[in-house]
């Protein structure tokens, strides 16, 4: 893989000089993101603003309350711009990944999350078969004509389902929308790799982990499944951690047994972020693809865009998602077409 | 913001030859790599961080040979490739592939599940 993303020796030449000429020897400097990235432990934020032009200052958001070091621009010496595709953090300002929206069904006990098909209006697609009002695995089986695949290798592959916000699921909860929806599949289990501050409680689960998880086990059951409990650092004393989804990509591109497949349901709208560093991400991922690791992405619970796609100035736009968004044919994205 | 654009200098600057390395770089010549107009969108800022706050920067760098992640990425992911990792023969890949290039062929298979549309 670091020969794929490795970059020009001139260019490790030309930043390692650009560097200590700001007083930051190589000797500081380590290589990581699979051989294509440099990462700077340390720097104070004085010295960040002289290295990048820039003006980093700390920004909160309106709403969560969490606050993030952040810069509103940067700059490179212009003999870097042909070598450097973007550095971080800088202005990447990507609200936290949104979960989708899980309207809950609370009258089957514990067992969460039934998706409904169609937000607080009546189900917009509608099956013959299937008269419910909720998305149910068996559903799901049919629309994907799974019905009569029993998974294989089962001994060899695995199932990712990557979470984020701390999210993690329950496996009471698991057990008893199984028992419910898919009894054979009662004994389900799942692995939980907590990472950048990421937690299990497994008395204390979150609506998402739990209906990511579920869906999950509905779909692949026997396939051993291992959720991804990424943290949310932004909410914490660590402002300057970078992006959420960097976060995992660093911790899962280390590993040497990756899930053949990984399942991600959470995005951004992808205006938050500047096109080198949706690269960026994008190139992570591929990463991953060129290891043989199929990924899946949500789309959204909106179709073209949530809300009425109305921008400020009074035009319709539909509001593409990041990293569903990334180059065609890295990912299979998922979502409602409605709405 | 300091920004320290000369562009006076941005000929002189520029490398001839794609990746050629100068002699001598002008480390002072800063051009904007990214900027925001305005604070983006529900956030507000409250200046500075205190005094002696480090953060960790991470510097990606462009990669040697521009394509061969993305190549790499469509060999394991074809067919007929050898290096696919499929699983499945490649004829039993292909029963479970919809070359959909046609929307209607799309169309087609979401009635052919009753899916209203």
């Amino acid at each position: 893989m670091a020969e794929l993303v490795a970059p020009h020796p001139n260019t490790l030449e030309l930043v390692n000089s650009w560097l200590e000429h700001h007083g930051i020897p190589s000797s500081s400097v380590s290589m990581t993101h699979g051989g294509n990235t440099l990462m700077l432990k340390g720097v104070s934020v004085t010295n960040a603003d002289t290295l990048l032009g820039a003006s980093y200052q700390l920004y909160r958001h309106v709403e969560r309350g969490e606050t993030i070091i952040r810069t509103v621009g940067y700059a490179l010496p212009a003999v870097l711009h042909g070598h450097v595709l973007t550095v971080v953090p800088t202005t990447s300002f990507a609200s936290p990944p949104t979960r989708r929206k899980t309207p809950r069904n609370h009258s089957g006990g514990t067992a969460t999350g039934l998706v409904k098909s169609g937000s607080r209006e009546p189900a917009t697609m509608l099956s013959s078969r299937f008269d419910i009002d909720y998305v149910t695995p068996d559903f799901l089986r049919w629309l994907y004509a799974t019905e009569e695949y029993i998974p294989a290798a089962t001994e060899k592959n695995r199932l990712g389902i990557a979470g984020y916000l701390a999210d993690y699921p329950s496996p009471a909860d698991l057990e008893a929308f199984m028992t419910k929806y898919y009894s054979d599949a009662k004994d389900a289990t799942f692995a939980v790799v907590p990472l950048s501050g990421g937690g299990y409680d497994e008395d204390d689960p979150t609506d998402e982990g739990n209906l990511d998880i579920q869906y999950a086990e509905a779909m692949a059951y026997p396939t051993p499944v291992t959720f991804y409990s990424t943290g949310d650092e932004r909410s914490g004393t660590d402002p300057d951690s970078d992006d959420f989804f960097v976060s995992w990509l660093r911790f899962i591109l280390k590993q040497r047994s990756i899930p053949q497949t990984i399942s991600t349901s959470y995005l951004v709208d992808e205006s938050e972020n500047s096109r080198e560093h949706s690269i960026y991400v994008c190139d992570l991922f591929a990463q991953l693809g060129a290891r043989g690791v199929s990924l899946l992405f949500a789309t959204g619970d909106d179709g073209v865009g949530h809300g009425n796609c109305v921008t400020e100035d009074g035009s319709v736009q539909f509001i593409p998602v990041f990293p569903a968004t990334c180059m065609c044919s890295i990912f299979l994205r998922l979502g409602v077409v409605h709405k | 913001m300091r920004y320290h654009c000369i562009y006076l200098s941005v000929l002189a600057a520029v490398p001839l030859g794609g990746l050629a390395k100068p002699l001598s770089p002008r480390w002072n010549d800063m051009h904007t790599k990214h900027s925001w107009n305005a604070v983006p969108k529900n956030w507000e800022s409250l200046g500075g961080p205190p005094s002696g706050t480090t953060i960790d920067l991470y510097v990606a760098l462009k990669p040697h040979r521009q394509n061969a992640l993305i190549d790499a990425l469509y060999e394991v992911s074809s067919p007929e490739h050898p290096k696919h990792v499929l699983h499945h023969s490649s004829a039993r890949a292909r029963t479970h592939m919809c070359h959909c290039s046609d929307p209607d062929m799309v169309h087609t298979y979401l009635r052919s599940r009753w899916l209203s549309l």
